[in-house]
């Protein structure tokens, strides 16, 4: 996909402005949204995902705005915060339905599920009800959905929240294994997760971008981690 | 595989649909609970068949029908909160559906979801029904009766519920949402309603708070003869209480669905306004012209008779006298310590009550504490004070016992005021729209235990006369009365809203309006108003049944039945009738080239007939008591009071019609319109020497002769002696 621009976007609720004139370009690639627990990630994230409109400030690429939601949600792969499903149903009858819903031509979704399953390492799990799986699972069985339809833009909302270590691993590794050309936009509390798994990254901050680019350009080279850089960031927005 | 060949190019959003509607099905049917329930559900079902199904006959499906419509009900509001509440695991399809169509498509798969369900219940329901039945009962009847019963009872309240319950669901997260569907079920069920009824019954409440309060409660669904356990005749009407509940329930899951992620304060604003909604229906439903419609002129009749048979059957034996032994008195003094002299009484009567203020005067004939007396059950009273001060009192269904002050000796003068207001008995209504208080109806309070009449005449309505029981010695009665109608009593109007006189057979009063009238064709139609939303269909019913009934009666070669109404007749009156078509059967009638309609809730099949039965007569005074006597069944004509009453009947319709004829006395002032009456009675007079004869032997003749000469010709009617206007004054010329 190509370069995504956010051009001086603003959300305000009420009095509260959850995000004030956030400019930055999301590259083809892995982008990290890094913030505090309120910093406004997931309103980005809502925003980026065409479920809330802006109230000022425009989203777009070379070929389509954010002003035809359905431009972008042709291309797009969603997993929200608080992602459930059907407790009921198995893992394959969830895809499928996902599938469905994406508008998935009927032909191609059963190779898309396997395809999927393989990716997230649930194949063996397709038979489960989703109620039986665990926590990580549920995670990845969202991240598969996601997935599903090859989108070009894939937003993932706090994916590793919640997980045990193994299961953290497990998500890098999936993460690794998307298609180079798509944007994988990750947002998350993590650093460590975002350090790994992404080439990009913007710090968000009391609904400001306070650094944004790719990590090896804007990595001091006197920080030893991503870490150590992100709590001076916080400090100094916080001391301003 | 290329991004493109992925995806369709437009969305097919009946694939999404049926998706969502296999994932729902997929969730709901695999819940093991589901089906714990509904063999639950059957085994409870086949119980109450077992127990109530005895009797081979269709009652007792309906009945049985109408406690397990509740059980479906109640399982189809706990399927609808399992359906609703699989949205709380689904955030992210909530997420998604708003991209797209698919919101709306699972929506609405849910609903299909629920209507299946309704409608498995309904076939299964009605496959035990009409098994059970054909073991038992006609299985005809029982197919024909349970596929429009159920339809209404089962299928679509089973679908209602299921909606509420897919909201309450969705709202309440935990599993408190099954204790509050618990909840509603019970207040729902017949058990509620039997429950409130008792304490409506122990508080003796003509309450209008308790009545809506109830009423919301019980909605007068399940259970339609739930009003008579309150002692009000009203039964609120099936298609008001769906209506209610449909935009209810529907409001309701739009208001849910129509925002995803409520917060708190709005959680509670949709509960408020589904209350609202709620009480909303409920308050228009029984709003005073409705209720008044239904009390005076429709449905409900049935129940209050019942409830009243109840008491005729307990207190009065075949002959409808009291069994004074049966009577739980609770230490009542029945004997008569008071000798009334006067009575002044106000007469207030609001949209659907009736209000009175009655001073009694009267003379002690000895020391006493307690007087009893008679006053029909439903009114309530507010206040009774003896000589100026309040005074305690106990009542017993119709009786009521009224504490003295101490020291009252023999020959002291009492005087008794009581206040009391309520819903009048439906065969002697007493509201703004129609005034029919006869004097053998306690509506006034009598001195003594004496004998409810209400049901044992069964002519009471329409009736001009004061009874022909003597009630009292003479007593000087002042009748305090403003109606815009003409007010028919026996005493003597000596103000405008005062009548005076004496009379020992207490007081009649009856009033009521023809307020609207209609053209149709050449045919002038006058009616109530209040029977307005009823009327067309009352006539187009006669007009389809008489084209039909045509080829029915043309088939066995009778013609002449087959004729309209209209070809008869060009005028039509309707008059308002308490009877009900159940039990009492009112003939209509013409007079000249006016045809006298009586209406009623059951009346319509009444009205046909009567039509069909009438037409052809020939009818003048004599051939219309004929046929009235060849209605009469052998043991009334034994009587002769009832009788006179038939009589008496007619007269006062024949006095009645010429002023009904023309709208313009049911109109404008008062004193014009008694003026124009009192011409046309002269008229009437000169015209009917017979009316003129029977008036006089009224007013001034001999109450055995009368009886003597009616018992003769009654005799003379049963062995198919008829007379002609002109022989009959000769009879009465003779008898007197």
């Amino acid at each position: 996909m190509e370069s995504i621009v956010v051009d001086n976007v603003t959300m305000q609720y009420g009095i509260t402005k959850a995000l004030d004139n956030v400019s930055m370009q999301i590259n083809p690639g892995k982008f990290g949204l890094v913030g505090p627990n309120g910093a406004g990630k997931t309103t980005l994230i809502r925003v980026l995902a065409t479920i809330i409109k802006p109230k000022c400030g425009t989203i777009s690429t070379s070929k389509i705005s954010w002003e035809n939601p359905n431009e972008v949600r042709d291309k797009l792969g969603y997993l929200p915060q608080n992602f459930g499903m059907y407790p009921y149903i198995s893992v394959d009858e969830a895809l499928n339905h996902s599938a469905v819903l994406k508008g998935l031509r009927k032909p191609v979704i059963p190779d898309e599920i396997d395809r999927v399953l393989e990716m997230t390492n649930l194949s063996e799990q397709r038979d489960k009800k989703v109620k039986n799986l665990s926590g990580g699972m549920v995670r990845r069985l969202g991240i598969a959905q996601a997935l599903l339809g090859n989108p070009e833009l894939i937003i993932l909302d706090e994916p590793t929240a919640g997980l045990d270590p193994e299961e953290r691993v497990r998500f890098r590794e999936m993460i690794g294994k998307i298609d180079k050309n798509a944007t994988v936009f990750i947002s998350t509390h993590i650093i460590s997760d975002v350090e790994t798994c992404c080439d990009q990254i913007a710090f968000l901050h009391e609904g400001r971008i306070i650094q944004s680019g790719n990590i090896s350009e804007i990595l001091p080279r006197d920080s030893d981690t991503l870490e150590d850089y992100y709590m001076e960031l916080i400090k100094d927005a916080k001391g301003q | 595989m290329s991004k493109q060949n992925l995806k369709e190019n437009n969305t097919n959003y009946g694939e999404q649909f049926i998706s969502c509607l296999k994932i729902e099905w997929l969730g709901f049917v695999r819940k093991k609970s589901f089906f714990c329930a509904l063999i639950l559900y059957l085994l409870v079902s086949l119980h109450f068949f077992l127990i109530t199904g005895r009797a081979p006959d269709i009652q007792h499906s309906v009945y049985t029908a109408e406690y397990i419509q509740v059980l479906v009900m109640a399982l189809s509001g706990a399927v609808g909160i399992y359906i609703g509440g699989m949205e709380h695991n689904c955030s992210y399809f909530d997420v998604m559906m708003s991209f797209n169509m698919a919101k709306h498509l699972k929506v609405a798969a849910k609903i299909l979801t629920a209507a299946v369900f309704a409608s498995v219940c309904y076939v299964i329901i009605s496959f035990v029904v009409v098994i059970s039945s054909i073991l038992k009962a006609s299985a005809l009847c029982v197919v024909i009766n349970c596929l429009q019963f159920l339809f209404l009872r089962i299928f679509f309240p089973s679908f209602i519920f299921a909606l509420v319950g897919i909201a309450i669901g969705y709202q309440v997260k935990s599993q408190l949402k099954y204790a509050v569907w618990l909840l509603v079920t019970f207040v729902f069920s017949p058990i509620f309603t039997h429950a409130s009824s008792y304490v409506f019954i122990a508080f003796n409440s003509n309450s209008r708070l308790w009545e809506y309060v109830l009423s919301m409660f019980n909605m007068g669904s399940f259970n339609t003869n739930i009003s008579e356990v309150y002692g009000h005749p009203i039964e609120l009407p099936f298609w008001i209480y769906m209506i209610t509940v449909a935009i209810l329930a529907v409001s309701y899951c739009v208001a849910v669905y129509s925002d995803r992620h409520f917060s708190r304060r709005r959680h509670f604003v949709v509960t408020g306004l589904f209350l609202a909604v709620y009480i909303g229906g409920l308050c228009l439903s029984y709003n005073p012209f409705t209720y008044t419609f239904f009390v005076n002129y429709g449905y409900g009749y049935k129940s209050n008779l019942n409830y009243d048979e109840e008491i005729l059957e307990t207190y009065y034996d075949n002959e409808g006298l009291l069994r004074e032994k049966d009577i739980p008195y609770s230490g009542m003094d029945m004997e008569r310590h008071l000798v009334p002299s006067s009575w002044k009484v106000k007469l207030t009567p609001g949209s659907v009550m009736l209000g009175v203020e009655a001073e009694l005067e009267a003379v002690a004939k000895e020391a006493f504490d307690w007087q009893s007396f008679t006053l029909y059950h439903n009114y309530d009273i507010k206040n009774i004070s003896v000589n100026g001060k309040k005074s305690d009192f106990v009542r017993n269904n119709n009786y009521l016992s009224v504490k003295m002050p101490k020291g009252i000796a023999e020959g002291d003068t009492v005087k008794i005021k009581f206040v009391y207001s309520g819903l009048s008995s439906p065969t002697e209504p007493g509201n703004k729209y129609v005034v029919s208080l006869t004097s053998d109806f306690p509506w006034l309070p009598r001195i003594g235990i004496t004998e409810l009449s209400e049901n044992s005449s069964v002519v009471s309505m329409l009736k001009l006369y004061a009874s022909e029981q003597k009630i009292e010695d003479d007593v000087q009665y002042t009748l305090y009365f403003d109606s815009d109608y003409v007010v028919y009593t026996n005493l003597e109007q000596t103000a405008k809203g005062v009548y005076q006189g004496c009379s020992d057979t207490g007081v009649t009063v009856v009033a009521y309006g023809l307020q609207s009238k209609k053209q149709i064709g050449d045919v002038t139609v006058y009616y109530p108003a209040s029977v307005e939303s009823e009327l067309d269909m009352q006539i187009e019913t006669f007009r389809a049944s008489s084209v039909s009934m045509k080829d029915f009666f043309a088939f066995f070669g009778i013609d002449e039945a087959a004729a309209s109404i209209e070809s008869k007749a060009d005028t039509i009156v309707v008059l308002p009738t308490s009877f009900s078509g159940d039990y009492y059967q009112t003939e209509g009638f013409y007079l000249d080239n006016t045809y006298i309609a009586y209406y009623s809730n059951a009346g319509l099949i009444s009205y046909i007939r009567t039509v069909y039965d009438d037409l052809g007569s020939i009818v003048n005074l004599d051939t219309l008591i004929n046929y009235q006597l060849s209605k009469i069944q052998p043991f009334d004509n034994e009587s002769s009071d009832y009788f006179i009453k038939v009589y008496m009947m007619y007269w006062y319709n024949e006095h009645c019609a010429d002023a009904i004829r023309d709208p313009s006395l049911a109109q404008g002032d008062q004193e014009v319109r008694l003026h124009e009456m009192d011409l046309l009675k002269e008229k009437v007079l000169k015209d009917s020497r017979v009316a003129n004869r029977l008036i006089y032997m009224e007013n001034e003749g001999n109450d055995e002769e009368i009886r003597e000469f009616l018992k003769d010709w009654c005799t003379d009617r049963m062995s198919g002696i008829c007379y002609t206007d002109e022989e009959l004054l000769e009879k009465l010329n003779a008898a007197q």
